[in-house]
């Protein structure tokens, strides 16, 4: 049975020329677990909100969306709020209530279920998603990935058919983010709910998939499962490539040698396949051979920010944040803190930035001014424009359009700051960061909830900030990102640095903190990126 | 199209015809009690006769507001607007009496209407009194704070002060209705509490010990509105009309 | 006070309680049950709140107990026992007994008030008036959600802005860099607020917000105990009252202070403090009982 059936829908929005959807055509099937991918910008959105009756945009609309053959709009009210259900990316957001058993029985209360069965789905929903442990507890005090868990099991209660997610877990750490995508799999699997879920961590979620749409400019350009549409994506060097996990990308680059082997999507079978490819093969290179130059430079530049031996807790009865931690940031470098959530990163920025004093060791600030920005960047927006928002801070206009340009802001300009995407917000607040004059800039978080495209961006931006003499300092969870972008790389756990080195033999260090394609070519290539594999696959076979 | 838009007609001409009834009611009541006090001679009718005046106030507001069946637009922006309202009276902590509290009802009202404008009001006296202590000038607080909500409603909805005189008006209004609703209405317990049959002396004590407290309120409101009205209402039509564009 | 055995009563019963104890309060009006209201407040609120209770107590309500103490003999003149001249007005005993009584009243429903606040949290209040008034309640529910996330929020707009412009190195801080600075904290509090709204809204339409025949969620059952307690505070209270308009608490303060026959207030009173001590009892009924089965254990 179909569950979702799309026919020649095509969208425009009011005032607007140019269709922001256009023919989409799809079905799918009860059950099915869909991926819909796309660049920032590309309709997913719109495509979404189009499945869903009280959100669907008004605008221009031809076509028809059936649902188990059903015509959306003779769908009742009722129909559509309880059988349709909708995740959007900010966990707080969508929290309407101030109690986690509330939130639960808000939807069954909205949709006139009898009290009786709203205790028993709610019990229901509540063990199946691990809530009971905080079934009393106020919304507030969650954590975001616990909240965006509260969000699922709350529309969950209703037992919706479908499922539509959108970028639920943008704003979530890794280690929440995969819990809250197995989740979403274990839905599909053990209630047979359709998913149809837009991300970005494609590396988590393309193994879970059934099949994958791909979007781009209002059109489905792609519709397969996800090996077929990832190798199809990398052949025609689309846009999407990039975003591929890094072993089909791998696969794809050398797929002239194994073809007959399944393309890999995930880093096991990717190092099946890399084993193979590599049996019989003579012994790697080993990685001491390669002495970086970012060493070199390293110990000869002088330091900007010298943090010794601190210690800092946020109140007296609290834990120590941070215990005893040296780090010296030198001229001229990117520095990349990396470690778990709650690991000390935000506390140790702070402190750097002067937002923060240790109540034992000191911090040096001997190189210029220094601008830190948050995690939020919505924190950081006071004018009515993006425009009269940078000219707040800009010294001048030459750096203004130096700025704008660098990171592509010009077309959002005349734009309110907050009807801009998370990932123009983020480019704007860096924007500002940059436009503030300061030497020395501290990012937090740069890269959460961002696509490869405005990833790739920022990195730019911060390179050519470097080359005129800066200095950055950048926590990330996001280990790829790291690997390409930062000269150096420090792991905190616990509230002190467990380890530090360059970037690239940083990371060949680590058994798990790594890229993908790292942990995948681990002990076979030992290589950091895909791009890499295939090389030296290449020069193997020379 | 047609028969969905009259039966809109007919069911607002419905709910005016009730808010319009339960306001009678709320009147008529009040009117009644006012003169039970005055003409019989009960020990501390006072007390009895302005708490009682109080829930005629409150409750057929209240009435109407659940009668109306808000839509989610309108509960969100009333739980954004009390929020922000109980901030900004946590917020100035440092500066007694000194808050922005008023000015944020004020231009809630003139946003949104009087009851929504009532609404906010009272509820930001209830929530705030969490933090700053409940008592028996909670109930009285709600009624001079509602009235200074739905009052700025009825004189200001849909008004965006571009002239300078309209700003002059809502000055004069900010300040005044500190002492005229305020001042007056939420003392009115301590005045009759105090004494069993209420007395001029006394209650000019109180007023007059109010005094001070108040016009430093009142002119926190009307600095606030300057600062705020314009800026805030411009906020607030960006989202109710991004809003529109959904429902 | 969640965990307090008070509270595993059913949430109208914690209401009835303090409607009636309020209102006992300030209809009865009578020094003996006034004394018995004050005193069994600020037990109470010990009971439920700790030493912050007491703190409360001399910090707020007491000092306007005196003041009211003071004012009224200062202000009226009633009453045949002067004590002495004040320029031109009599100071007489009655207006002090009077003034005395009604800084009782005050003190004691400030201090009820203050316990109601501890024991009606938000899901309770809900469980009270979400029938009556679904809107409220959930308007209620929503500032509850929004106003910790809102004022943290606050905290890091003020952070965040400091750490991008100055390095952190902030300014010495006189008054009116502060109020400009908490002026521009409420702008971006405003924005974020209002745009951040739009999803809520969403969030609520999505899940059939506003669709006909909303039901209630209950999560307090009914049971004897509640029905016992709730019976047992309405008949004592529907006595008291029922007293007073019988004459059975006769109080006047002027032009001389009566009462009636002090044995009959006696008996009152002692059945006011039963009905003021439901709390108390529970609590400490609770206490003994956890204490015997532990020390069984």
């Amino acid at each position: 049975m179909e569950s979702i059936s799309v026919k020649d829908l095509t969208f425009t929005y009011p005032g607007r020329t140019a269709k922001a959807l256009s023919d989409i055509s799809f079905s799918i099937e009860a059950g099915q677990f869909v991926c819909l991918c796309g660049r920032t910008g590309s309709g997913k959105s719109t495509l979404m909100r189009s499945l869903k009756p009280v959100l669907a945009p008004h605008g221009e609309k031809t076509g028809s969306v059936l649902i188990f053959g059903k015509d959306m709009d003779e769908l009742t009210d009722r129909e559509g709020a309880a059988r349709i259900g909708y995740v959007m990316q900010n966990p707080d957001n969508q929290i309407v209530t101030d109690k986690v058993w509330h939130e639960l029985a808000f939807g069954p209360e909205n949709i006139g279920m009898d009290p009786e069965t709203i205790r028993v789905r709610v019990a229901e929903m509540a063990t199946f998603f691990g809530i009971h442990n905080w079934f009393e507890r106020d919304t507030d005090s969650l954590s975001g990935g616990q909240k965006q868990m509260l969000n699922l099991a709350a529309i969950m209660v209703m037992q919706p058919d479908i499922l539509l997610l959108d970028e639920p877990t943008a704003s979530l750490d890794p280690v929440a983010a995969v819990d809250f995508l197995s989740t979403v799999s274990r839905i599909c699997r053990e209630i047979g709910t359709t998913i149809i879920i837009c991300e970005h961590r494609l590396d988590e979620v393309l193994p879970l998939s059934d099949r994958v749409l791909v979007m781009d400019e209002g059109r489905l350009t792609a519709d397969g499962s996800p090996a077929e549409v990832g190798l199809s994506l990398i052949a025609g060097d689309e846009p999407m490539a990039k975003a591929m996990p890094a072993p089909l990308r791998a696969y794809a680059g050398v797929s002239g040698v194994l073809v007959s082997k399944e393309a890999p999507l995930d880093v096991a079978s990717g190092r099946r396949w890399l084993m193979d490819v590599c049996s019989g093969a003579e012994a790697k290179e080993t990685v001491s051979d390669a002495v970086s130059p970012v060493e070199k430079k390293e110990t000869a530049a002088e330091s900007v920010i010298e943090v010794k031996g601190a210690w800092m807790r946020y109140e007296r009865d609290l834990d120590d944040v941070l215990k005893g931690l040296s780090l010296t940031v030198r001229k001229g470098e990117i520095l990349a803190l990396v470690g778990g959530n709650g690991a000390g990163k935000s506390t140790l920025m702070t402190l750097m930035a002067g937002g923060a004093k240790p109540y034992r060791g000191k911090v040096v600030r001997s190189g210029g001014p220094v601008s830190m920005l948050t995690q939020n960047p919505q924190l950081l927006f006071t004018e009515d424009t993006l425009e009269a928002d940078l000219r707040m801070i800009a010294t001048n206009e030459e750096e203004l359009s130096r700025v704008t340009d660098l990171l592509q802001l010009a077309p959002l300009l005349t734009s309110h700051p907050f009807d801009l995407s998370g990932g123009e917000q983020q480019r704007a607040a860096l924007a500002k960061v940059l436009l503030s004059g300061a030497d020395v800039i501290l990012l937090d978080e740069p890269t959460k909830g961002l696509d490869e495209g405005f990833k790739e961006i920022i990195g730019n931006a911060l390179r050519s900030f470097v080359k005129d003499g800066g200095t950055v300092v950048v926590t990330t969870h996001d280990v790829d990102f790291c690997a390409r972008t930062a000269d150096r790389c420090a792991m905190l756990f616990n509230g002190q640095i467990t380890g530090e080195g360059a970037a690239n033999t940083f990371f060949h260090g680590n058994e798990f903190y790594t890229t993908a394609a790292n942990r995948m070519s681990r002990g076979i290539l030992d290589a950091l990126f895909a791009e890499e594999i295939v090389e030296k696959i290449k020069a193997m076979e020379r | 199209m047609d028969k969905a838009q009259q039966t809109m007609t007919a069911e607002k001409r419905k709910a005016k015809i009730r808010n319009t009834a339960l306001a009678a009611a709320g009147i008529a009541l009040s009117v009644a009690t006012m003169m039970w006090v005055v003409l019989t001679d009960i020990d501390r009718g006072y007390l009895y006769g302005s708490v009682l005046i109080m829930l005629f106030v409150l409750v057929p507001f209240y009435i109407s507001f659940e009668k109306d069946k808000p839509y989610a637009r309108k509960i969100v922006l009333i739980a954004v607007l009390v929020s922000i309202a109980v901030i900004s009276r946590a917020a100035f902590f440092w500066l007694p009496q000194f808050k922005p509290i008023i000015a944020v009802v004020i231009i809630a009202g003139i946003a949104m209407g009087p009851q929504a404008g009532f609404v906010v009001g009272s509820m930001s006296a209830f929530v705030s009194n969490f933090i700053f202590g409940q008592g028996p000038w909670t109930v009285f607080q709600m009624v001079a704070w509602g009235l200074i909500g739905m009052v700025a409603g009825a004189l200001f909805f849909g008004r965006r002060f571009e002239k300078k005189k309209e700003m002059a008006a809502l000055l004069i209004y900010g300040a005044a209705s500190c002492f005229v609703f305020h001042g007056a209405i939420t003392d009115l317990w301590t005045a009759f509490s105090l004494t069993d049959r209420p007395n001029l002396a006394a209650i000019l004590t109180v007023y007059g010990t109010g005094l001070i407290a108040d016009a430093v309120l009142a002119a926190a409101t009307v600095i606030f509105l300057l600062l705020m009205a314009r800026p805030m209402l411009k906020k607030l039509d960006r989202v109710i009309q991004k809003y529109g564009l959904m429902e | 006070m969640n965990g307090s055995a008070f509270t595993k009563f059913h949430p109208v019963v914690n209401f009835i309680f303090f409607i009636f104890a309020i209102a006992m309060t300030v209809v009865v009006f009578h020094p003996a049950a006034l004394a018995v209201s004050l005193v069994m407040s600020i037990i109470t609120a010990v009971k439920f709140a700790g030493k912050k209770a007491l703190k409360y107590f001399f910090a707020f309500p007491f000092v306007i107990m005196i003041i009211s103490v003071i004012l009224n003999p200062l202000f009226v003149h009633k009453g045949l026992t002067v004590m002495f001249y004040l320029g031109e007005g009599p100071v007489t005993v009655e207006a002090l007994v009077y003034g005395a009584c009604t800084a009782m009243m005050i003190g004691a429903v400030i201090m009820w008030s203050y316990c109601y606040s501890q024991i009606m949290t938000s899901d309770r209040f809900m469980a009270v008036f979400g029938k009556a008034a679904p809107s409220t309640s959930l308007v209620f529910s929503m500032i509850l959600r929004f106003l910790p996330r809102a004022k943290s929020h606050a905290g890091k707009i003020a952070a965040a802005q400091d750490l991008l412009c100055a390095g952190g190195e902030t300014a010495p801080e006189n008054r009116k860099s502060k109020v400009r600075k908490g002026m521009r904290v409420m702008s971006v509090l405003t924005t974020w607020a209002l745009e951040n709204s739009i999803d809520t809204a969403d969030s609520m339409r999505a899940r059939g917000y506003g669709l006909a025949g909303r039901t209630m969620y209950r999560k307090y059952a009914f049971c004897g105990a509640d029905i016992a307690a709730a019976v047992i505070m309405t008949a004592i209270a529907v006595w008291m009252f029922a007293e007073k308009a019988a004459g059975g608490w006769m109080f006047y303060a002027y032009p001389q202070i009566m009462t009636g026959s002090r044995a009959e207030a006696g008996v009152l009173s002692i059945a006011m403090a039963l009905f003021y001590a439901v709390p108390f009892i529970i609590e400490t009924w609770e206490d003994i009982r956890w204490n015997r089965s532990v020390s069984k254990i």
